[in-house]
């Protein structure tokens, strides 16, 4: 077998267009035919490369800088959050309708600095509900980087938040849930646990899943099969009945932080079989590419061959099928916090803030309780795009330079 | 200008966007095809011959632009100016098309005669049962055997050869005019070659078929083509009748690709010197199904039954024969990367193919290999130094410096430029992939280099380099070759001696004049048949 890895399937069965990398002839050859435009174009390694590649690539270059935003807010979120997540909100305050950020204020005119206004509740007598509405008389102008709650950052203590209001006022710019909690705080400070345990998770899976793939791939004979048959055991074990499970053996006391390892445990358990089964199937492809072969007429033992031509050639793999699976584990762990088996108060994630979001009453009143759907949707649409522009640029034959 | 032409191409002129660039891919070019007529179009890789052809049949892929000045006038017909409809209904009914790989052609999982009938069914309004009647026919057309039994048969039962008649009776299924054949011969056996080649020559007398014929072999061309166009990238250099281009070529390139037809005398040595690698009876077996663990017999294939070789200092030794004939694997295991179940090998005066991988280690740097697919012989990976300097790391020579140096002299050595140490490996084209696949074999001062088919994945003219490289090699550093190959043109001008096998076993050896002018065997009678002799 000669195949070369990763042809792009548009070539297979097309006409080759003249090698467009305008490789350069031979030298010395007589009939120099044609010179390419690279000919005297610098050298790039393969990082270089990729990265030309994905920055021509506008859907995964959106998803790349998504991605990055998404860890920032989760690393500074207690920074951005006007209020502690945990802090509950005065009686008054439950429900709370998101606010809206002004600029022209009722009496001055417009304004360079924003404001809002705090909402009252009052009680229709009529339909015997809670009405909330803004109160136009009162202006709530957004004090920026100014001192409010405390949190640890790096070991020490800060009270400087991106902005605040004013003492007697309220900004809750996506409203508030039913402990009049600030959601908008709320969804930051849970993107925490939920990138948290995708990374976690996918760092495990990855670490056993190419190392068992790449060893039962290049390996083979008995330690291929027995390493097949546990990944065979690892995929047949039907994973909520697991998950369930594991909820109810857990006394109702146990640490929230013990629980939230014991999900990322059972999630890694369940999902490293997956990798390694596609590892292996890649290492077994390159194993029979000539270059191994080659290496062992130079005398390369099995741990170079392994480390220097079949894992760089099957960690482009992996790497896609990363930032494949982050969004996958992203919605797993929000469901099951959604059900309550994955992340426990005090810790709060988008899933975990979505259980308060499980009956039609909630939802229909209070609609903005769904805005961390929003967050889960965002995060799995930038991890796929930047997947799927990764696994373009990373295509050692791709044409495109 | 003649009245009876079929087929006019006129200033076609094909480019394809690309994401930052463009690549002109046919230039201008005009092509007259007459009724009856077989046209040769030569070219090297990326030459336009499959474009220019294709764009005939308007099966270009989307990012194609054809200019707009561009005709093409099949018998009365403006194909460039036919909707989509009009397009399908000329196709396989009076243009149709064979591909390179008969294997990738054909859909596994329907029959032989489906298929066929298929192709009648789309296209004429027959029932099924005279539709498999006419398939028959074609089948008979085709010269294959026991065509009733193969109408019920599927692809995988089927052998290259046959798989290539079969995409044939397809293409002819509808009558067509013309036929578009692109490289109908490349992914064969020699022997299979001459046979497909007289097939279409005869089928071509019988229907009065036009044949396009695009290939780079020149063997081909000469054989079965009545006129010859030559490109390069994406010109028309020359055009002409086939025997007055070969006697009385006018474009210099056109000269150059004649004359890079392999010629030459190898390399002479000196005799009496002790061999450097001797295989005494050595025997490969592969294990097809294992034993089972109760009752029941195992299945193995021998590769390589009982051949002994000896090779001496400065001597090539061609193994020739068709694909599966064990060549490869009796090349392998001389060199110990296949095991071997029975026989001896030697290195010098020590028996290698009892030594274990960390035994063996020490020799390896004597015994290299080179592969026959620079593009797949080569970690994508890695820079050229990394991948011609792989070997001095593992076998720890020198410090760095010294490495550098030896690498850059084997560049050198090899035809390339030590400047290139930085880059990788998908910048060059296949004869610089080939060159550096041989500049990692010498860096480790070799005495003896398996060759494995190293030249059939290039082009003509760089075949001819890389064959006068190895040749220079050989005279500087008397080195030893085992040359791996079906191409007897390019064995006659590297080897001193032949070993010719079949399914495993030797079937004739000696002197490689000797074979060539006077072979023993039918089988070898029907290779060099194939090979040499310009009527099929």
């Amino acid at each position: 077998m000669t195949d070369r890895p990763d042809k792009p399937s548009g070539e297979a069965g097309g006409p080759t267009p003249p090698d467009p990398a305008g490789s350069i002839d031979d030298p010395g050859l007589l009939l120099a035919s044609q010179t390419g435009p690279s000919a005297t174009a610098l050298s790039l390694t393969y990082r270089q490369l990729v990265w030309r590649r994905l920055r021509r690539n506008t859907l995964g270059m959106i998803g790349l800088v998504a991605v990055i935003l998404l860890v920032l807010v989760s690393v500074f979120a207690d920074f951005l959050s006007p209020y502690d997540p945990q802090a509950r909100g005065a009686s008054e305050n439950i429900y709370n309708p998101p606010q809206v950020i002004r600029f022209v204020r009722p009496d001055e005119g417009f304004s360079l600095r924003p404001f809002v206004h705090p909402t009252i509740s009052g009680f229709d007598n009529e339909t015997f509900e809670v009405t909330q509405e803004e109160d136009r008389s009162r202006v709530c102008p957004l004090r920026f980087f100014a001192e409010g709650w405390e949190y640890r950052f790096l070991g020490m203590t800060f009270d400087t938040h991106l902005f605040q209001v004013a003492e007697g006022c309220e900004v809750n710019l996506l409203g508030t849930d039913n402990l009049g909690r600030d959601i908008f705080s709320r969804m930051l400070k849970g993107s925490q646990p939920t990138l948290l345990m995708a990374v976690m998770v996918v760092t495990f899976i990855v670490t056993i899943g190419s190392f068992l793939g790449v060893l039962s791939g290049y390996i083979g004979g008995r330690v291929d099969m027995v390493i097949q048959r546990i990944a065979e055991f690892a995929l047949s074990l039907p994973d909520l009945p697991l998950y369930l499970a594991v909820a109810a053996i857990l006394p109702r006391t146990t640490d929230p932080v013990t629980s939230f390892l014991l999900v990322a445990g059972i999630l890694s358990a369940l999902r490293w079989a997956q990798l390694a089964r596609e590892v292996r199937s890649k290492t077994l492809s390159i194993k029979t590419i000539d270059y191994i072969q080659a290496a062992e007429s130079l005398g390369a033992t099995r741990l170079r061959i392994t480390a220097v031509h079949i894992l760089p050639n099957v960690i482009t793999h992996v790497i896609i099928i990363t930032s494949i699976m982050i969004p996958t584990i992203i919605l797993v762990e929000s469901f099951l916090s959604f059900l309550g088996l994955g992340i426990k108060p005090p810790l709060v994630s988008w899933g975990s803030m979505l259980n308060a979001a499980q009956n039609f009453q909630t939802i229909g009143s209070y609609p903005w309780v769904l805005s961390p759907v929003v967050m889960i949707l965002i995060a799995v649409l930038a991890f796929n795009a930047l997947g799927d522009g990764l696994r373009d640029a990373m295509d050692p034959y791709s044409d495109v330079k | 200008m003649s009245s009876d032409a079929i087929l006019t191409i006129d200033d076609l002129d094909v480019k394809f966007r690309l994401m930052d660039s463009v690549v002109h891919a046919v230039k201008g070019n005009h092509l007259t095809l007459a009724r009856g007529e077989t046209l040769a179009v030569v070219g090297e890789s990326g030459s336009g011959k499959s474009v220019t052809a294709r764009s005939v049949m308007r099966l270009l892929p989307p990012n194609a632009v054809v200019g707009e000045t561009a005709r093409i006038n099949f018998d009365g017909l403006d194909i460039l100016k036919l909707t989509k409809v009009q397009t399908r209904a000329i196709r396989s009914v009076r243009i149709s098309m064979i591909f390179q790989e008969p294997m990738s052609s054909l859909n596994p999982v329907y029959t032989i005669g489906n298929q066929i009938a298929e192709v009648i069914l789309t296209h004429q309004k027959v029932g099924k049962k005279q539709a498999m009647a006419q398939a028959l026919k074609l089948l008979n057309d085709v010269q294959i055997p026991d065509p009733e039994d193969r109408l019920k048969q599927y692809p995988h039962q089927l052998s290259g050869g046959q798989r290539q008649r079969v995409m044939i009776a397809i293409a002819l299924a509808n009558n067509p005019d013309l036929l578009i054949a692109d490289e109908p011969t490349t992914a064969l056996d020699v022997t299979v070659q001459a046979e497909i080649l007289a097939l279409l020559k005869d089928l071509q007398k019988r229907f009065g078929l036009s044949i396009i014929l695009i290939t780079h072999d020149l063997t081909v061309v000469e054989k079965i083509s009545d006129r010859v166009v030559v490109m390069r990238s994406g010109e028309v250099l020359e055009t002409g009748a086939t025997p007055e281009v070969f006697a009385n070529p006018q474009h210099p390139y056109t000269r150059a690709l004649i004359a890079s037809e392999p010629s030459g005398d190898p390399v002479p040595f000196r005799s009496g010197a002790e061999p450097v690698l001797s295989a005494r009876d050595v025997r490969v077996e592969f294990t097809l199904k294992k034993k089972p663990l109760f009752g029941g017999r195992g299945k193995t294939l021998v590769a390589v039954n009982d051949i002994s070789l000896d090779i001496h200092p400065g001597e090539t030794v061609g193994v020739v024969g068709e694909s599966g004939s064990g060549k490869t694997t009796f090349g392998k295991a001389m060199i110990r990367l296949i095991p071997n179940q029975g026989g001896e090998i030697y290195y010098r005066d020590q028996r290698i193919d009892t030594l274990d991988k960390s035994g063996l280690k020490p020799l390896r740097r004597h015994m290299q290999m080179v592969f026959q697919d620079p593009f797949a012989s080569l970690n994508p990976r890695m820079s050229v130094r990394q991948l011609v300097g792989e070997g001095l790391v593992i076998n720890d020579v020198g410090t760095k410096a010294d490495r550098r140096d030896r690498i850059a002299q084997a560049l050198v050595d090899a035809g390339l430029d030590a400047s290139i140490m930085n880059r990788f490996p998908h910048e060059f084209s296949g004869g610089q992939r080939q060159r550096i696949a041989i500049a990692r074999a010498i860096v480790m001062k070799p005495e003896f280099i398996l060759l494995d088919e190293p030249t059939s994945a290039l082009d003509l003219t760089v075949q001819a380099q890389i064959i006068d490289l190895l040749r220079k090699l050989q005279a500087e550093n008397e080195l030893s070759y085992v040359f791996i190959s079906h191409d007897l043109k390019v064995v006659r001008a590297l080897c001193h001696r032949i070993l010719v096998m079949q399914d495993g076993n030797l079937v004739e050896e000696g002197v490689t004049a000797e074979v060539l002018d006077n072979p023993k065997t039918d089988y070898m009678k029907r290779l060099i048949k194939s090979a040499f002799e310009v009527t099929a």
